[in-house]
């Protein structure tokens, strides 16, 4: 019989590896993002650039 | 669907990935260059914001289905040889071709909007950085479905939730694409 522990790791890694909390992982980041410029932290442009390329590479590789 | 092929045996999704980053790099790195000696010295800098928003709505269209744009790709995957040479140097080149993207089909436009940005108005720090980052985006798709616990289950997972997914990532890069212009 499988142990509790071991249905709740595979779920978390279910959950974790989901194409859709991955996209929603970026949305908060991109709106965190707005937040960190709004209030003049000076990384916040690079953090964008990085925000922006992470969605388009993982945007375009549902067709590898 | 090359995410189950023979690239993935032992740590050669390793090399693949770092192949991913590097060639997303060498993109970055192309990118800035290009732009800097073929656009930035004769375009009004005021346009640089114009055209990246321009994109930005028109892949924002094609990425929700409202137009269907040709999208500029080298529309063909990496040939089989590639894979076939085996080992951590196959998969090394595979995921470099696929890190460059422009070695495979463009099934989404955010790409070119990235390119664009880096075309326009990345300093080399930035460009050197999107590269990177487009690679590891690259990477993590297919690591994660490696990781999964059930594969197959996350393949047909990817393919009920496409459209939410596309629809989700557009409006993040919206986001941040607005600060990068």
């Amino acid at each position: 019989m499988t142990s509790p522990i071991t249905v709740a790791a595979r779920r978390g890694r279910r959950a974790a590896t989901h194409p859709l909390a991955t996209a929603a992982v970026l949305l908060t980041t991109a709106a965190g993002t707005w937040g960190l410029w709004a209030v003049g932290a000076p990384y916040a442009p690079t953090l964008a650039w990085v925000v922006l390329a992470l969605a388009a590479g993982y945007a375009v590789s549902g067709s590898v | 669907m090359l995410l189950s092929s023979s690239v993935w045996r032992g740590n050669a999704r390793w090399w693949f990935a770092g192949g991913e980053l590097l060639g997303g790099i060498a993109s970055g790195l192309v990118g800035v260059v290009a732009g800097s000696l073929l656009l930035r010295w004769w375009l009004p800098t005021a346009a640089h914001a114009w055209l990246i928003a321009c994109a930005l709505v028109a892949v924002a269209a094609h990425e929700f289905g409202i137009v269907r744009l040709p999208l500029p790709q080298n529309a063909r995957q990496v040939p089989q040889w590639v894979i076939d040479e085996g080992g951590r140097f196959g998969a090394l080149q595979f995921g470099f071709e696929m890190g460059t993207g422009a070695r495979t089909f463009m099934t989404s436009g955010l790409p070119h909007l990235v390119l664009l940005a880096v075309l326009l108005i990345a300093a080399w720090p930035h460009a050197l950085l999107a590269g990177l980052a487009f690679g590891a985006g690259r990477a993590w798709m297919a690591l994660s479905r490696l990781w999964s616990p059930d594969p197959a289950g996350w393949d047909a997972t990817l393919r009920r939730r496409d459209a939410a997914v596309r629809a989700v990532l557009v409006v993040a890069a919206g986001f941040v694409a607005l600060l990068v212009a």
